[in-house]
Protein backbone atom coordinates (compact mmCIF):
# COMPACT_ATOMS: atom_id res chain seq x y z
CA UNK A 1 0.00 0.00 0.00
CA UNK A 2 1.34 3.45 -1.29
CA UNK A 3 0.99 6.80 1.29
CA UNK A 4 -1.60 8.90 -0.20
CA UNK A 5 -0.03 12.09 1.19
CA UNK A 6 3.69 11.52 -0.81
CA UNK A 7 2.82 8.70 -3.16
CA UNK A 8 5.73 7.25 -2.87
CA UNK A 9 6.56 5.28 0.36
CA UNK A 10 5.13 2.55 1.10
CA UNK A 11 2.32 3.47 3.77
CA UNK A 12 2.79 2.10 7.56
CA UNK A 13 0.30 3.94 9.64
CA UNK A 14 -3.27 3.94 9.09
CA UNK A 15 -5.36 5.84 10.74
CA UNK A 16 -9.32 5.45 11.20
CA UNK A 17 -11.85 8.07 12.32
CA UNK A 18 -15.33 7.32 12.47
CA UNK A 19 -17.59 10.28 12.42
CA UNK A 20 -20.89 10.05 12.49
CA UNK A 21 -21.51 6.29 11.84
CA UNK A 22 -18.65 6.48 8.31
CA UNK A 23 -15.14 5.60 8.84
CA UNK A 24 -12.76 7.25 7.22
CA UNK A 25 -9.43 6.04 6.05
CA UNK A 26 -5.87 7.22 5.96
CA UNK A 27 -3.07 5.77 5.12
CA UNK A 28 0.47 7.13 5.70
CA UNK A 29 3.81 6.40 5.28
CA UNK A 30 5.70 6.66 9.09
CA UNK A 31 7.47 10.19 7.78
CA UNK A 32 4.36 11.42 6.60
CA UNK A 33 2.37 10.16 9.84
CA UNK A 34 5.29 11.92 12.17
CA UNK A 35 4.68 15.34 10.27
CA UNK A 36 0.98 15.28 10.69
CA UNK A 37 1.54 14.03 14.14
CA UNK A 38 0.00 11.22 14.36
CA UNK A 39 1.32 9.81 17.55
CA UNK A 40 -0.94 11.16 19.68
CA UNK A 41 -4.57 10.48 19.39
CA UNK A 42 -5.13 14.03 20.62
CA UNK A 43 -2.35 15.75 18.78
CA UNK A 44 -3.89 15.42 15.69
CA UNK A 45 -6.80 15.68 13.77
CA UNK A 46 -8.44 14.07 10.96
CA UNK A 47 -10.37 16.36 9.81
CA UNK A 48 -7.07 18.82 9.56
CA UNK A 49 -5.06 16.11 7.62
CA UNK A 50 -8.14 15.91 5.02
CA UNK A 51 -8.17 19.68 4.82
CA UNK A 52 -4.63 19.61 3.66
CA UNK A 53 -4.96 16.42 1.52
CA UNK A 54 -8.61 17.38 -0.01
CA UNK A 55 -7.89 15.82 -2.99
CA UNK A 56 -7.53 12.02 -1.66
CA UNK A 57 -11.34 11.72 -0.82
CA UNK A 58 -12.57 13.06 -3.25
CA UNK A 59 -15.01 16.29 -4.09
CA UNK A 60 -17.22 16.16 -1.75
CA UNK A 61 -14.98 15.95 1.79
CA UNK A 62 -13.91 17.27 3.69
CA UNK A 63 -17.35 18.20 5.24
CA UNK A 64 -16.27 21.62 5.46
CA UNK A 65 -16.37 21.99 1.60
CA UNK A 66 -18.61 24.41 0.26
CA UNK A 67 -20.18 24.48 -3.08
CA UNK A 68 -19.26 27.63 -5.11
CA UNK A 69 -22.11 29.44 -6.67
CA UNK A 70 -20.79 33.10 -7.32
CA UNK A 71 -17.46 32.83 -7.50
CA UNK A 72 -17.74 36.98 -7.39
CA UNK A 73 -19.08 36.97 -3.75
CA UNK A 74 -16.05 38.83 -1.44
CA UNK A 75 -16.91 39.56 1.84
CA UNK A 76 -16.91 43.50 2.05
CA UNK A 77 -14.89 43.55 5.37
CA UNK A 78 -12.35 41.40 5.02
CA UNK A 79 -11.94 40.84 1.43
CA UNK A 80 -12.08 36.85 1.18
CA UNK A 81 -14.34 35.32 -1.52
CA UNK A 82 -16.33 32.43 -2.03
CA UNK A 83 -13.59 30.67 -3.43
CA UNK A 84 -10.97 30.99 -1.15
CA UNK A 85 -13.45 29.44 1.50
CA UNK A 86 -14.07 26.54 -0.61
CA UNK A 87 -10.20 26.36 -1.15
CA UNK A 88 -9.36 26.25 2.64
CA UNK A 89 -13.03 25.59 4.13
CA UNK A 90 -12.51 28.27 6.81
CA UNK A 91 -13.62 31.83 6.42
CA UNK A 92 -11.72 35.52 6.69
CA UNK A 93 -13.55 37.16 9.60
CA UNK A 94 -16.68 37.34 11.38
CA UNK A 95 -18.52 38.87 9.14
CA UNK A 96 -17.87 36.65 6.54
CA UNK A 97 -20.72 34.27 7.95
CA UNK A 98 -23.30 36.85 6.72
CA UNK A 99 -21.79 37.45 3.45
CA UNK A 100 -21.66 33.72 2.84
CA UNK A 101 -24.46 32.79 4.83
CA UNK A 102 -26.45 30.83 1.82
CA UNK A 103 -23.49 29.07 0.71
CA UNK A 104 -23.05 27.91 4.59
CA UNK A 105 -26.09 27.12 5.95
CA UNK A 106 -25.93 24.09 3.92
CA UNK A 107 -22.49 22.70 4.77
CA UNK A 108 -23.80 23.85 8.67
CA UNK A 109 -26.17 21.45 8.39
CA UNK A 110 -24.04 18.77 7.56
CA UNK A 111 -21.83 19.41 10.08
CA UNK A 112 -24.02 20.21 13.25
CA UNK A 113 -27.20 18.67 14.94
CA UNK A 114 -28.77 22.05 14.40
CA UNK A 115 -28.17 25.21 12.73
CA UNK A 116 -28.87 27.45 15.54
CA UNK A 117 -27.25 28.27 18.15
CA UNK A 118 -29.00 27.43 21.92
CA UNK A 119 -25.71 27.47 24.54
CA UNK A 120 -23.81 30.19 26.10
CA UNK A 121 -24.26 33.90 25.20
CA UNK A 122 -21.83 36.67 26.26
CA UNK A 123 -23.33 38.45 29.26
CA UNK A 124 -21.09 41.60 28.95
CA UNK A 125 -21.23 43.00 24.92
CA UNK A 126 -19.04 46.10 25.53
CA UNK A 127 -21.90 49.05 24.46
CA UNK A 128 -19.11 51.49 23.09
CA UNK A 129 -17.11 49.03 21.76
CA UNK A 130 -17.05 47.83 17.81
CA UNK A 131 -19.66 47.00 15.90
CA UNK A 132 -20.82 43.24 16.66
CA UNK A 133 -20.58 41.05 13.51
CA UNK A 134 -24.71 40.71 13.76
CA UNK A 135 -25.17 43.63 12.76
CA UNK A 136 -23.40 43.74 9.59
CA UNK A 137 -24.53 42.86 6.66
CA UNK A 138 -23.53 43.86 3.00
CA UNK A 139 -25.40 46.69 1.61
CA UNK A 140 -26.33 44.96 -1.98
CA UNK A 141 -27.58 41.89 -0.27
CA UNK A 142 -30.73 40.74 -1.57
CA UNK A 143 -32.89 39.83 0.81
CA UNK A 144 -34.17 41.27 4.18
CA UNK A 145 -31.73 42.63 6.61
CA UNK A 146 -30.15 41.26 9.87
CA UNK A 147 -32.34 38.38 10.96
CA UNK A 148 -33.00 39.02 14.91
CA UNK A 149 -33.04 36.81 17.30
CA UNK A 150 -36.35 34.58 17.53
CA UNK A 151 -37.40 36.19 20.30
CA UNK A 152 -36.74 39.98 19.55
CA UNK A 153 -39.84 41.90 19.79
CA UNK A 154 -38.31 44.61 17.41
CA UNK A 155 -39.73 43.78 14.66
CA UNK A 156 -43.37 42.52 14.33
CA UNK A 157 -44.69 40.31 11.87
CA UNK A 158 -46.29 42.39 9.51
CA UNK A 159 -50.56 41.18 8.65
CA UNK A 160 -50.89 43.46 5.21
CA UNK A 161 -48.96 44.92 2.04
CA UNK A 162 -49.46 48.32 3.24
CA UNK A 163 -47.76 47.54 6.54
CA UNK A 164 -44.96 45.55 4.62
CA UNK A 165 -44.07 48.10 2.20
CA UNK A 166 -43.90 50.25 6.02
CA UNK A 167 -41.64 47.82 7.63
CA UNK A 168 -39.06 47.51 4.32
CA UNK A 169 -38.47 50.86 4.30
CA UNK A 170 -38.01 50.90 8.13
CA UNK A 171 -35.77 48.14 7.67
CA UNK A 172 -33.96 49.56 4.60
CA UNK A 173 -33.28 52.90 7.21
CA UNK A 174 -31.75 50.35 9.56
CA UNK A 175 -29.39 48.89 7.41
CA UNK A 176 -28.37 51.81 6.07
CA UNK A 177 -27.48 52.70 9.80
CA UNK A 178 -26.14 49.67 10.74
CA UNK A 179 -23.58 49.35 6.96
CA UNK A 180 -22.40 53.52 8.56
CA UNK A 181 -22.02 51.71 12.24
CA UNK A 182 -19.71 48.92 10.54
CA UNK A 183 -17.87 51.27 8.28
CA UNK A 184 -16.59 53.64 11.32
CA UNK A 185 -15.90 50.54 13.46
CA UNK A 186 -13.76 49.17 10.61
CA UNK A 187 -12.35 52.77 9.89
CA UNK A 188 -11.25 53.10 13.44
CA UNK A 189 -9.99 49.66 13.07
CA UNK A 190 -7.88 49.78 10.03
CA UNK A 191 -6.34 52.97 11.43
CA UNK A 192 -5.32 51.27 14.13
CA UNK A 193 -3.35 48.39 11.89
CA UNK A 194 -1.51 51.28 9.52
CA UNK A 195 0.00 52.46 12.83
CA UNK A 196 1.37 49.09 14.06
CA UNK A 197 2.27 49.02 10.25
CA UNK A 198 4.38 51.74 10.44
CA UNK A 199 5.51 50.92 13.61
CA UNK A 200 7.36 47.41 12.44
CA UNK A 201 8.33 49.18 8.75
CA UNK A 202 6.15 47.00 6.77
CA UNK A 203 5.39 49.77 4.32
CA UNK A 204 4.16 48.13 1.75
CA UNK A 205 0.92 46.23 3.47
CA UNK A 206 0.77 50.09 5.27
CA UNK A 207 -0.10 51.34 1.45
CA UNK A 208 -2.17 49.08 0.89
CA UNK A 209 -3.47 49.59 4.26
CA UNK A 210 -3.63 53.41 3.47
CA UNK A 211 -5.71 53.06 0.17
CA UNK A 212 -8.16 51.17 2.31
CA UNK A 213 -8.72 53.53 4.58
CA UNK A 214 -8.88 56.20 1.98
CA UNK A 215 -11.85 54.01 0.11
CA UNK A 216 -13.59 53.34 3.26
CA UNK A 217 -13.62 57.19 3.82
CA UNK A 218 -15.32 57.86 0.56
CA UNK A 219 -17.87 54.91 1.00
CA UNK A 220 -18.41 56.54 4.54
CA UNK A 221 -19.18 60.11 2.58
CA UNK A 222 -21.12 58.49 0.02
CA UNK A 223 -23.43 56.99 2.96
CA UNK A 224 -23.60 60.14 5.09
CA UNK A 225 -24.94 61.65 2.03
CA UNK A 226 -27.43 59.87 1.16
CA UNK A 227 -28.78 59.48 4.60
CA UNK A 228 -29.26 63.20 4.80
CA UNK A 229 -31.12 63.43 1.60
CA UNK A 230 -33.57 60.27 2.89
CA UNK A 231 -34.39 62.99 5.60
CA UNK B 1 13.46 36.20 31.98
CA UNK B 2 12.09 32.71 33.33
CA UNK B 3 12.66 30.16 30.74
CA UNK B 4 10.43 27.32 29.60
CA UNK B 5 12.10 24.75 31.85
CA UNK B 6 12.31 26.78 34.80
CA UNK B 7 8.45 27.46 34.78
CA UNK B 8 7.06 23.86 33.29
CA UNK B 9 6.31 21.41 36.72
CA UNK B 10 8.73 18.61 36.51
CA UNK B 11 8.59 15.91 34.85
CA UNK B 12 8.05 13.43 37.68
CA UNK B 13 6.09 15.66 39.61
CA UNK B 14 3.42 16.06 36.42
CA UNK B 15 2.92 12.48 36.31
CA UNK B 16 2.70 11.96 40.01
CA UNK B 17 -1.13 13.66 39.35
CA UNK B 18 -3.58 11.77 40.17
CA UNK B 19 -7.72 11.98 39.56
CA UNK B 20 -10.65 9.92 39.94
CA UNK B 21 -11.27 6.65 38.06
CA UNK B 22 -7.56 7.71 36.43
CA UNK B 23 -6.81 3.68 35.77
CA UNK B 24 -8.75 4.31 32.35
CA UNK B 25 -9.66 7.61 31.76
CA UNK B 26 -6.45 9.42 31.88
CA UNK B 27 -7.11 12.99 31.18
CA UNK B 28 -10.61 15.61 30.80
CA UNK B 29 -9.83 18.33 28.23
CA UNK B 30 -12.55 21.04 27.77
CA UNK B 31 -11.50 24.12 25.12
CA UNK B 32 -13.36 27.07 23.88
CA UNK B 33 -13.07 28.78 20.50
CA UNK B 34 -13.26 32.20 20.59
CA UNK B 35 -12.92 35.48 18.67
CA UNK B 36 -12.70 39.28 18.42
CA UNK B 37 -15.54 40.62 16.86
CA UNK B 38 -13.57 43.44 14.88
CA UNK B 39 -10.82 41.21 13.39
CA UNK B 40 -9.90 39.21 10.74
CA UNK B 41 -9.58 35.46 11.99
CA UNK B 42 -5.41 34.53 12.20
CA UNK B 43 -5.00 32.84 8.95
CA UNK B 44 -6.37 35.88 6.98
CA UNK B 45 -4.74 38.59 9.21
CA UNK B 46 -1.72 40.24 7.75
CA UNK B 47 0.92 40.12 10.55
CA UNK B 48 0.71 43.88 12.27
CA UNK B 49 -3.19 42.79 12.86
CA UNK B 50 -2.21 39.91 14.23
CA UNK B 51 0.52 41.45 16.25
CA UNK B 52 -2.02 43.92 17.54
CA UNK B 53 -4.47 40.98 17.95
CA UNK B 54 -1.89 39.22 20.44
CA UNK B 55 -1.18 42.22 22.58
CA UNK B 56 -4.80 42.76 23.23
CA UNK B 57 -5.56 39.52 24.21
CA UNK B 58 -2.62 38.81 26.18
CA UNK B 59 -3.20 41.78 28.06
CA UNK B 60 -6.53 40.87 28.85
CA UNK B 61 -5.80 37.05 29.77
CA UNK B 62 -2.98 38.30 32.21
CA UNK B 63 -4.99 40.50 34.25
CA UNK B 64 -7.33 37.25 35.21
CA UNK B 65 -7.64 35.46 38.63
CA UNK B 66 -6.74 32.40 37.29
CA UNK B 67 -4.04 33.16 35.14
CA UNK B 68 -2.26 35.08 38.11
CA UNK B 69 1.42 34.82 37.63
CA UNK B 70 1.10 32.76 34.57
CA UNK B 71 3.76 32.23 31.98
CA UNK B 72 3.45 34.54 28.90
CA UNK B 73 4.99 33.97 26.08
CA UNK B 74 5.18 35.06 22.24
CA UNK B 75 5.77 31.52 20.11
CA UNK B 76 8.53 32.89 18.50
CA UNK B 77 10.43 33.49 21.76
CA UNK B 78 10.02 29.39 22.02
CA UNK B 79 12.85 26.78 21.20
CA UNK B 80 11.62 23.64 18.93
CA UNK B 81 12.25 21.28 21.93
CA UNK B 82 9.99 24.00 24.16
CA UNK B 83 7.11 23.60 21.61
CA UNK B 84 7.10 19.64 21.79
CA UNK B 85 7.80 19.78 25.51
CA UNK B 86 4.76 21.87 25.81
CA UNK B 87 2.25 20.02 23.37
CA UNK B 88 3.61 16.55 24.95
CA UNK B 89 2.47 17.67 27.85
CA UNK B 90 -1.07 18.53 25.77
CA UNK B 91 -0.74 22.36 26.74
CA UNK B 92 -0.65 23.47 23.20
CA UNK B 93 -1.44 21.93 19.93
CA UNK B 94 0.23 20.55 17.09
CA UNK B 95 -0.76 23.31 14.72
CA UNK B 96 0.67 26.30 18.10
CA UNK B 97 3.93 24.50 17.23
CA UNK B 98 4.65 25.65 14.13
CA UNK B 99 3.30 29.30 14.88
CA UNK B 100 5.76 32.42 15.02
CA UNK B 101 5.56 36.06 15.35
CA UNK B 102 2.38 37.33 16.04
CA UNK B 103 1.37 34.13 18.33
CA UNK B 104 1.33 33.42 21.86
CA UNK B 105 0.45 31.43 24.65
CA UNK B 106 -0.01 31.57 28.27
CA UNK B 107 -0.36 28.78 30.83
CA UNK B 108 -1.09 28.73 34.62
CA UNK B 109 1.25 27.55 37.25
CA UNK B 110 -0.67 24.67 37.80
CA UNK B 111 -0.35 23.69 34.19
CA UNK B 112 -3.85 23.21 33.88
CA UNK B 113 -5.36 25.95 31.93
CA UNK B 114 -3.73 27.11 28.87
CA UNK B 115 -4.68 29.88 26.42
CA UNK B 116 -3.40 29.62 22.76
CA UNK B 117 -3.34 33.45 21.09
CA UNK B 118 -3.44 33.31 17.40
CA UNK B 119 -4.04 29.54 16.61
CA UNK B 120 -6.69 28.73 14.47
CA UNK B 121 -8.62 31.42 16.32
CA UNK B 122 -7.63 34.50 18.45
CA UNK B 123 -8.56 32.58 21.54
CA UNK B 124 -8.06 28.75 22.11
CA UNK B 125 -8.07 28.48 25.94
CA UNK B 126 -8.51 24.51 27.43
CA UNK B 127 -8.21 23.04 30.62
CA UNK B 128 -7.27 20.00 31.13
CA UNK B 129 -7.42 17.70 34.28
CA UNK B 130 -5.90 14.28 34.99
CA UNK B 131 -8.91 11.60 34.82
CA UNK B 132 -12.44 11.41 34.48
CA UNK B 133 -13.31 15.32 35.34
CA UNK B 134 -15.19 16.28 32.54
CA UNK B 135 -17.74 18.70 34.14
CA UNK B 136 -15.17 20.21 36.16
CA UNK B 137 -12.48 20.98 33.09
CA UNK B 138 -15.89 22.39 31.39
CA UNK B 139 -16.64 24.61 34.48
CA UNK B 140 -13.06 26.03 34.60
CA UNK B 141 -13.11 26.84 31.23
CA UNK B 142 -16.46 28.38 31.59
CA UNK B 143 -15.88 30.73 33.87
CA UNK B 144 -12.15 32.22 32.70
CA UNK B 145 -14.58 32.83 29.04
CA UNK B 146 -17.29 34.78 31.17
CA UNK B 147 -14.25 36.22 33.22
CA UNK B 148 -12.53 37.13 29.35
CA UNK B 149 -15.54 38.11 27.91
CA UNK B 150 -16.08 41.41 30.27
CA UNK B 151 -12.82 42.83 28.86
CA UNK B 152 -12.83 42.22 24.70
CA UNK B 153 -15.53 42.02 22.44
CA UNK B 154 -16.28 38.72 21.06
CA UNK B 155 -17.80 37.77 17.77
CA UNK B 156 -21.21 36.49 18.57
CA UNK B 157 -24.07 36.45 16.39
CA UNK B 158 -27.51 35.50 18.25
CA UNK B 159 -28.34 32.63 15.46
CA UNK B 160 -24.79 31.14 14.94
CA UNK B 161 -23.84 31.43 18.56
CA UNK B 162 -19.61 32.20 18.74
CA UNK B 163 -18.25 32.50 15.72
CA UNK B 164 -15.19 30.88 14.39
CA UNK B 165 -12.79 30.45 11.72
CA UNK B 166 -13.74 27.08 10.86
CA UNK B 167 -17.68 26.25 10.56
CA UNK B 168 -17.39 22.93 12.33
CA UNK B 169 -16.18 25.58 15.71
CA UNK B 170 -19.29 27.43 15.42
CA UNK B 171 -21.96 28.01 17.97
CA UNK B 172 -20.21 27.03 21.38
CA UNK B 173 -17.19 26.58 19.85
CA UNK B 174 -16.35 23.91 22.75
CA UNK B 175 -14.57 20.42 22.38
CA UNK B 176 -14.74 18.57 25.63
CA UNK B 177 -12.29 15.25 24.86
CA UNK B 178 -11.22 12.51 27.33
CA UNK B 179 -8.15 10.75 26.67
CA UNK B 180 -9.03 6.70 27.82
CA UNK B 181 -6.76 3.85 27.66
CA UNK B 182 -8.44 0.41 26.56
CA UNK B 183 -5.97 -2.58 26.69
CA UNK B 184 -8.83 -4.59 27.73
CA UNK B 185 -11.29 -4.30 24.35
CA UNK B 186 -7.98 -4.44 22.12
CA UNK B 187 -6.92 -7.34 23.86
CA UNK B 188 -10.37 -8.83 23.83
CA UNK B 189 -11.40 -7.42 19.88
CA UNK B 190 -14.23 -5.60 20.98
CA UNK B 191 -12.58 -1.91 20.24
CA UNK B 192 -14.67 -1.64 16.55
CA UNK B 193 -17.61 -2.61 18.22
CA UNK B 194 -17.45 0.10 20.71
CA UNK B 195 -16.15 2.48 18.74
CA UNK B 196 -18.97 2.45 15.94
CA UNK B 197 -21.28 2.22 18.43
CA UNK B 198 -20.11 5.47 20.67
CA UNK B 199 -19.83 7.43 16.85
CA UNK B 200 -23.72 6.84 16.24
CA UNK B 201 -24.49 8.95 19.21
CA UNK B 202 -22.32 11.33 17.26
CA UNK B 203 -18.91 11.45 19.48
CA UNK B 204 -15.47 10.79 18.26
CA UNK B 205 -13.47 8.15 19.29
CA UNK B 206 -9.80 8.55 17.39
CA UNK B 207 -7.53 5.58 17.53
CA UNK B 208 -4.58 5.27 15.50
CA UNK B 209 -4.02 1.71 13.87
CA UNK B 210 -0.20 0.56 13.22
CA UNK B 211 0.36 -2.80 11.48
CA UNK B 212 -2.43 -5.51 12.69
CA UNK B 213 -5.24 -4.07 14.43
CA UNK B 214 -4.56 -2.47 17.81
CA UNK B 215 -4.38 0.78 18.23
CA UNK B 216 -1.06 2.91 19.32
CA UNK B 217 -0.30 2.68 22.88
CA UNK B 218 -4.19 1.45 23.22
CA UNK B 219 -4.76 5.14 23.79
CA UNK B 220 -8.32 6.77 22.17
CA UNK B 221 -9.50 10.19 22.75
CA UNK B 222 -13.64 10.37 23.00
CA UNK B 223 -14.65 14.07 22.14
CA UNK B 224 -17.80 15.70 20.67
CA UNK B 225 -17.73 16.41 17.39
CA UNK B 226 -20.36 18.86 16.40
CA UNK B 227 -21.03 22.57 18.33
CA UNK B 228 -23.81 24.16 16.86
CA UNK B 229 -27.53 23.07 17.66
CA UNK B 230 -27.02 21.91 21.43
CA UNK B 231 -25.70 23.32 24.78
CA UNK B 232 -22.46 22.68 26.83
CA UNK B 233 -24.35 20.88 29.38
CA UNK B 234 -25.78 18.76 26.72
CA UNK B 235 -22.58 18.03 25.53
CA UNK B 236 -21.00 17.58 28.80
CA UNK B 237 -23.48 14.94 29.98
CA UNK B 238 -23.65 13.27 26.58
CA UNK B 239 -20.13 12.92 26.95
CA UNK B 240 -20.13 11.79 30.44
CA UNK B 241 -22.83 8.68 29.81
CA UNK B 242 -20.94 7.31 27.32
CA UNK B 243 -17.60 7.46 28.71
CA UNK B 244 -19.17 5.70 31.67
CA UNK B 245 -20.10 2.89 29.85
CA UNK B 246 -16.93 2.62 28.28
CA UNK B 247 -14.58 2.40 31.03
CA UNK B 248 -17.52 -0.31 32.49
CA UNK B 249 -16.93 -2.12 29.54
CA UNK B 250 -13.58 -1.97 29.35
CA UNK B 251 -13.72 -2.57 33.00
CA UNK B 252 -15.43 -6.11 32.07
CA UNK B 253 -12.97 -6.90 29.08
CA UNK B 254 -10.13 -6.62 32.23
CA UNK B 255 -12.25 -8.86 34.18
CA UNK B 256 -12.64 -11.15 31.47
CA UNK B 257 -8.62 -11.41 30.72
CA UNK B 258 -8.46 -12.04 34.49
CA UNK B 259 -10.87 -15.31 34.71
CA UNK B 260 -8.97 -16.37 31.17
CA UNK B 261 -7.06 -19.78 31.67
CA UNK B 262 -3.95 -19.60 33.28
CA UNK B 263 -3.98 -15.52 32.28
CA UNK B 264 -2.55 -17.03 29.44
CA UNK B 265 -3.26 -13.57 27.10
CA UNK B 266 -2.21 -11.16 29.49
CA UNK B 267 1.06 -12.61 31.17
CA UNK B 268 1.75 -13.49 27.13
CA UNK B 269 1.74 -9.37 26.09
CA UNK B 270 2.67 -7.70 29.26
CA UNK B 271 5.44 -10.48 29.69
CA UNK B 272 6.59 -9.54 26.47
CA UNK B 273 6.32 -6.14 26.57
CA UNK B 274 8.57 -6.21 29.95
CA UNK B 275 11.17 -8.57 28.14
CA UNK B 276 11.50 -6.04 25.24
CA UNK B 277 11.56 -3.22 27.20
CA UNK B 278 14.01 -4.55 30.02
CA UNK B 279 16.30 -5.32 27.06
CA UNK B 280 16.18 -2.55 24.30
CA UNK B 281 18.97 -0.65 23.63
CA UNK B 282 17.16 1.62 20.47
CA UNK B 283 13.82 1.89 20.31
CA UNK B 284 11.21 4.09 18.62
CA UNK B 285 8.37 6.36 20.18
CA UNK B 286 5.62 4.09 18.18
CA UNK B 287 7.19 0.51 19.57
CA UNK B 288 7.27 2.51 23.21
CA UNK B 289 3.64 3.74 23.16
CA UNK B 290 3.04 0.18 22.23
CA UNK B 291 4.73 -1.86 25.17
CA UNK B 292 4.33 1.10 27.92
CA UNK B 293 0.71 0.96 27.53
CA UNK B 294 0.70 -3.32 28.59
CA UNK B 295 3.14 -2.18 31.52
CA UNK B 296 0.62 0.22 32.68
CA UNK B 297 -1.89 -2.84 32.13
CA UNK B 298 0.21 -5.14 33.92
CA UNK B 299 0.36 -2.41 36.96
CA UNK B 300 -3.21 -1.77 37.04
CA UNK B 301 -3.81 -5.40 37.02
CA UNK B 302 -1.26 -5.71 40.37
CA UNK B 303 0.88 -7.89 38.00
CA UNK B 304 4.00 -5.99 39.11
CA UNK B 305 4.02 -5.73 42.86
CA UNK B 306 6.77 -3.42 42.96
CA UNK B 307 5.00 -1.14 39.55
CA UNK B 308 3.77 2.38 40.66
CA UNK B 309 1.68 4.23 38.13
CA UNK B 310 3.20 7.70 38.26
CA UNK B 311 6.45 6.00 37.63
CA UNK B 312 5.12 4.80 34.40
CA UNK B 313 3.47 8.25 33.54
CA UNK B 314 6.89 9.87 34.04
CA UNK B 315 8.45 7.09 31.64
CA UNK B 316 5.56 8.14 28.77
CA UNK B 317 6.98 12.06 29.31
CA UNK B 318 10.15 11.62 29.62
CA UNK B 319 10.75 9.50 26.23
CA UNK B 320 8.69 11.32 23.75
CA UNK B 321 11.36 13.53 21.74
CA UNK B 322 10.75 17.19 23.26
CA UNK B 323 11.24 15.97 26.67
CA UNK B 324 14.39 13.83 25.50
CA UNK B 325 16.15 17.05 23.90
CA UNK B 326 15.19 19.17 26.75
CA UNK B 327 16.65 16.83 29.50
CA UNK B 328 19.87 16.50 27.37
CA UNK B 329 19.98 20.34 26.49
CA UNK B 330 20.60 19.42 22.91
CA UNK B 331 18.88 18.49 19.47
CA UNK B 332 19.38 14.43 18.97
CA UNK B 333 18.78 12.65 15.60
CA UNK B 334 16.39 10.10 14.92
CA UNK B 335 18.60 7.12 16.33
CA UNK B 336 20.31 9.42 19.11
CA UNK B 337 17.21 9.80 20.05
CA UNK B 338 16.16 5.92 20.06
CA UNK B 339 19.07 4.92 21.92
CA UNK B 340 18.83 7.77 24.78
CA UNK B 341 14.95 6.50 25.04
CA UNK B 342 15.91 2.91 25.67
CA UNK B 343 18.75 3.73 28.17
CA UNK B 344 15.69 5.06 30.33
CA UNK B 345 13.41 2.54 29.46
CA UNK B 346 15.70 -0.22 30.32
CA UNK B 347 16.77 0.68 33.62
CA UNK B 348 13.62 1.12 35.13
CA UNK B 349 11.26 -1.30 33.57
CA UNK B 350 13.96 -3.70 34.57
CA UNK B 351 13.21 -2.75 38.31
CA UNK B 352 9.70 -3.93 37.78
CA UNK B 353 10.76 -7.58 38.00
CA UNK B 354 8.82 -10.16 35.42
CA UNK B 355 5.22 -10.08 35.48
CA UNK B 356 3.19 -12.36 38.13
CA UNK B 357 -0.14 -14.11 37.58
CA UNK B 358 -2.27 -12.62 39.95
CA UNK B 359 -5.11 -13.92 41.96
CA UNK B 360 -8.43 -13.13 41.46
CA UNK B 361 -10.65 -11.02 43.45
CA UNK B 362 -14.09 -12.18 43.32
CA UNK B 363 -16.37 -9.99 41.34
CA UNK B 364 -18.25 -7.11 42.61
CA UNK B 365 -21.92 -7.57 41.86
ZN1 LIG C 1 4.33 9.64 2.69
ZN1 LIG D 1 -14.94 38.59 6.04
Amino acid sequence: MICQMCNKAEATVHLTQVVGGKSKKLDLCSDCAEQCGVDDPAGFSMIEILKKFSGVFGPEEPATQVAVRQPSLRCPVCGYTELDMSKTGRVGCPSCYITFEKGLEKALKTMHRGTRHVGKHPQHMPLDGPPMPEAEKPADADKPPVRKRARSTSKKKTTSAKEAEVAKTEQTQNTAQEELKLLQGLLKSKEGVLEEAIEVENYEYAARIRDEIKELKAQLEKLSQSEEKDK
Amino acid sequence: MMTLSEFLIPSSEYAARRGPEDVIVLSSRARLARNLCDSSFPAWAKKPERLQILKRISDAVVSLAPMKSCLLESMDNLSNNDKLALMERHLISREHTARGVGSGLAINKEENISVMINEEDHLRMQAILPGFQIRKVWERIDHLDSELEKKIPYAFHPEYGYLTACPTNLGTGIRVSAMLHLPGLALTDQISQIVGAVSKLGLAVRGIYGEGTDALGNLFQASNQMTLGETEEDIVIRLEKVIRQVVKNEENARQTLLEEKDQITLLNHIGRAWGILSNCYTIETRETLNLLSFIRLGIDLGMFPKGKRSDLEELFLITQRGHLQLAAKENMDAPQRDRARAEILRKKILKLKAPQKVKLKPLES
